[in-house]
């Protein structure tokens, strides 16, 4: 009798379960599955106009032309020269926003952790930047190196309104603007760990470099790995936040991939949807093995807590 | 306890995840007056503004009261949505959108055809506008250039034009009468516009709207140069959008290729003016001419002369700062160039300014600047006098050819291909009597702006703004260029060959910036014309 009234209340447990992850689950198969299978069969489809109703439609390519939308790729890659631009933009941006921005981070993280003097309006300073919308801070960081920099330090244009300094501007507000969370999740970490453990490294005699080395960077490993993994799964995605700064038309030359695809699907006619296609999936061949690489050699590799 | 607050939790993480669901849909039922049949119409609210669709509406609501389009409702309820939604963005929910009735910019006419997007209004299209009085169809209206745009291959029309919107240079004519800075016949700025014995213009005819105004290049530079000697900035545009320039370099390139400029978008057509050699004086040589047939030599178009022109223009103005000392800061948008224009001739913290480089629509963007100019005298839009620049020739040889314009933002109005059968009726009535002389009129009164349609204004014309008024002028005159065509491989390659990206070589897509950034005009065409080549173009076929 109690066994039957068990499982009558573990199947009520379950179609609740399934109820509460119906919504989500179908959400994630139109709009993750259903989208990836699409990009998937479109790279292996052409576009064709029907001459009499003028209605255009995707088909098969044919066994015989089955690489020419990887053909109509390469080519467009070595005509334009954007997208090895764009390329090279992306690993200039993922090692200074997420390998520079991450140790810059981690600085803070301690300093604040320590509780230093300040360290409360500190860690306020640093996070008041990412409850602000992306528009507004770049609008007022905008206004900052155009207007205030060049009458403060009587440069002739802004940082960025030279075309030189650009770049390294925008990058500069993206490791800036990351510090927010960043320093929120190590800081977090850090004060999660025993104080106990710290104290007896010091009654070895151990030196803050050491207990940082040692001790704090271990202890935390987790989530800096966590950083550095969706770090580089997302280096075809990133567009440091062009979109914000110049809408859809941002220089060729301060592209990157992510912003790259994304302001070409947003502008691309029917028939380009497969060339954006073939780069997506073209880029996942790419990234997915270089994903799960960072991950095995960040845990062969990386600090262990023992 | 626990289990029941783990519940309420998961059940309002479910419903959160819904709330997106909740999103879908149409807007509501608010202030719908059921007796009445219901038409929806979207508008994008940019430059054009909306101002001109209230009047239309309240116009076509009141003469329409007593019709019933749908049985057991007499009169019409439009509903209006105003906003900035791109036409990515209403094509890809136009099944499910509730608007039937669109006026939409950046439209790529053949790609939405494709897409099964538009109704076929060629019926309202072709029948003679007779209730209202009138003897022509819409298409009567429409320009020849725009006819065949218009009409796709099956003989079918899907669209029709909106506002025209090519950017150019606006001047103000009243600081030009302050400096006498209207050339006379001997090529001295010695004239007001006013004056008698004013140069002929970049038309060669005398006594038309462009006379006393450079004729060509050179004497666009010899204008600015003496506007510089005078304490003038001679022209301005916006730093922080880079693409006005860029759209500006597509005019320059579509006038001087004049009656071939067509063949950049359909990829087939005879060219004359190809580059063969550039010498160290910069004096062009042209090979023979070559016939562009799209899926063999349609590369060639890269080699015209006009490219090589377009950024010498560019850089003889960044050289010879030509320009406003903000025109390339990055934090001024356009309405801040556009208020830095208007205020420059009122206010001493602003050094007077010429000319602006801007869409036609700049006007209606501005109005918090007029507004706020008002403690001025005469600084209104009506009372100033703010006139469009014909663009100069960029040789003497073809001074008195034809201004060939091409539109920069693809504003057209259709009617969406999900509209319900019950209400095709409304919608295409609705539009025709937005193609009406009135309505057509009152679009002008309303926008300052023009419909590309030929249109007779004379009943108007003069209680138009000297701004409104240089448009008819200028715009009457002008062979007038959709930059897009059906064309397949310009279609499939839209994005390399649409104009914003025609202009520039992918490193440097935007003209005025790469000159700024150290390239030579020289340097910038031959990157340019060796984008592609006969290999490389058979590979995007």
């Amino acid at each position: 009798m109690k066994t039957k009234a068990m499982n009558q209340k573990k199947k009520k447990d379950l179609i609740f379960c399934l109820l509460v992850l119906l919504v989500p689950m179908v959400q994630f198969a139109i709009f993750y599955v259903g989208v990836n299978v699409n990009s998937f069969v479109m790279v292996f489809q052409k576009y064709e106009i029907n001459e009499e109703t003028l209605r255009g439609s995707y088909k098969f390519q044919g066994f015989a032309h089955l690489f020419d939308n990887f053909k109509w790729m390469f080519t467009t890659i070595r005509n334009e020269g954007l997208f090895l631009s764009a390329l090279k933009n992306s690993f200039i941006a993922f090692f200074v926003v997420t390998l520079v921005g991450i140790t810059l981070a981690l600085v803070f993280s301690l300093y604040i952790s320590k509780k230093m003097p300040g360290s409360g309006l500190f860690r306020a300073l640093l996070f008041a930047p990412s409850i602000l919308s992306a528009m507004v801070t770049v609008l007022i960081f905008r206004s900052f190196v155009e207007e205030v920099f060049p009458t403060v330090f009587h440069m002739k244009e802004g940082l960025y309104a030279n075309l030189d300094t650009r770049f390294g501007t925008i990058l500069f507000y993206n490791v800036w603007i990351g510090f927010g969370t960043q320093v929120l999740m190590y800081s977090g970490a850090m004060s999660g760990i025993d104080p106990s453990i710290t104290e007896a490294a010091k009654l070895d005699g151990a030196k803050p470099f050491r207990e940082f080395f040692s001790i704090t960077l271990p202890l935390i490993y987790p989530t800096i790995q966590t950083f550095l993994i969706t770090g580089v799964a997302n280096l075809f995605l990133n567009q440091i936040n062009l979109v914000a700064f110049e809408g859809m038309d941002t220089l060729g030359r301060f592209m990157t991939v992510g912003y790259y695809l994304f302001r070409g699907v947003e502008r691309a006619t029917k028939a380009e949807f497969l060339l954006y296609a073939t780069y997506g999936v073209s880029l996942t061949l790419i990234a997915a093995p270089l994903t799960l690489l960072t991950r095995w050699a960040l845990d062969k590799f990386g600090p262990s807590v023992e | 306890m626990k289990k029941t607050w783990t519940k309420v939790l998961a059940l309002l993480c479910a419903a959160t995840a819904c709330a997106p669901i909740a999103g879908c849909g149409g807007g509501g039922d608010n202030g719908i007056d059921n007796t009445k049949t219901q038409l929806f119409v979207f508008n994008y609210d940019g430059g054009v503004g909306h101002k001109w669709l209230d009047a239309v509406v309240a116009r076509f609501e009141a003469d329409f009261a007593e019709t019933e389009f749908t049985e057991g409702k007499k009169g019409v309820q439009i509903h209006q949505r105003n906003d900035r939604t791109s036409i990515e963005q209403l094509v890809a929910k136009m099944s499910t959108s509730r608007e039937e009735v669109f006026f939409a910019e950046n439209v790529n006419y053949y790609n939405c055809i494709a897409e099964g997007a538009f109704l076929d209004i060629t019926d309202i299209m072709e029948k003679p506008l007779t209730e209202y009085g009138e003897t022509e169809s819409i298409v009567d209206k429409l320009y020849p250039d725009q006819k065949d745009f218009y009409q796709a291959s099956n003989g079918r029309y899907y669209a029709m034009p909106h506002a025209q919107s090519p950017t150019l240079i606006t001047y103000d004519a009243d600081l030009f009468d302050k400096h006498f800075l209207f050339f006379d016949q001997e090529g001295e700025l010695t004239k007001r516009s006013t004056d008698e014995g004013k140069s002929y213009g970049a038309d060669n005819l005398p006594g038309t709207y462009d006379d006393g105004l450079p004729a060509t290049y050179e004497e666009f530079y010899t204008l600015c140069d003496t506007m510089i000697g005078r304490g003038i900035a001679p022209m301005t545009w916006s730093g922080m959008y880079e693409f006005y320039m860029t759209r500006f370099s597509a005019q320059l390139r579509a006038d001087f290729d004049g009656a071939e400029a067509d063949v950049a978008y359909n990829l087939n057509g005879t060219m004359s003016k190809l580059v063969d050699t550039i010498d160290e004086d910069g004096n062009v040589t042209y090979k023979d001419p070559v016939t562009i047939v799209d899926n063999t030599n349609g590369y060639e178009i890269f080699s015209s002369a006009s490219y090589y022109y377009t950024f010498k223009f560019f850089e003889d103005i960044y050289t010879n700062e030509y320009y406003f000392s903000k025109s390339f800061n990055t934090s001024v948008s356009h309405t801040d160039a556009q208020r830095n224009f208007l205020l420059s001739r009122f206010s001493s913290k602003v050094q007077d300014i010429g000319m602006l480089v801007e869409g036609l629509y700049w006007v209606n963007e501005s109005s918090s600047a007029f507004t706020d100019m008002e403690s001025y005298a005469n600084s209104s839009l009506q009372e100033r006098n703010l006139r469009i620049m014909p663009l100069p020739k960029a040789t003497e040889a073809q001074v008195g050819e034809q201004t060939t314009v091409v539109d920069s933002l693809n504003q057209m109005a259709f009617i969406s291909a999900y509209i319900d059968e019950d209400k095709k009726e409304l919608a295409k009535t609705f539009l025709r009597y937005c193609e009406t002389q009135k309505s057509l009129e009152e679009f002008v009164q309303t926008t300052n702006l023009t419909r590309n349609f030929k249109v007779d204004y004379s009943n108007i014309y003069d209680d138009l703004a000297p701004y409104t008024q240089s448009i008819i002028d200028f715009l009457g005159g002008v062979r007038y260029l959709m930059p897009a065509s059906d064309n397949p491989i310009f279609q499939k390659n839209y994005t390399a060959l649409a104009d914003d990206y025609q202009m520039g070589t992918i490193s440097d897509p935007d003209p005025m910036i790469a000159i700024k950034s150290g390239k030579t005009a020289e340097q910038l065409f031959n990157a340019f014309r060796t984008k592609y080549n006969a290999n490389t173009w058979k590979d995007i076929l």
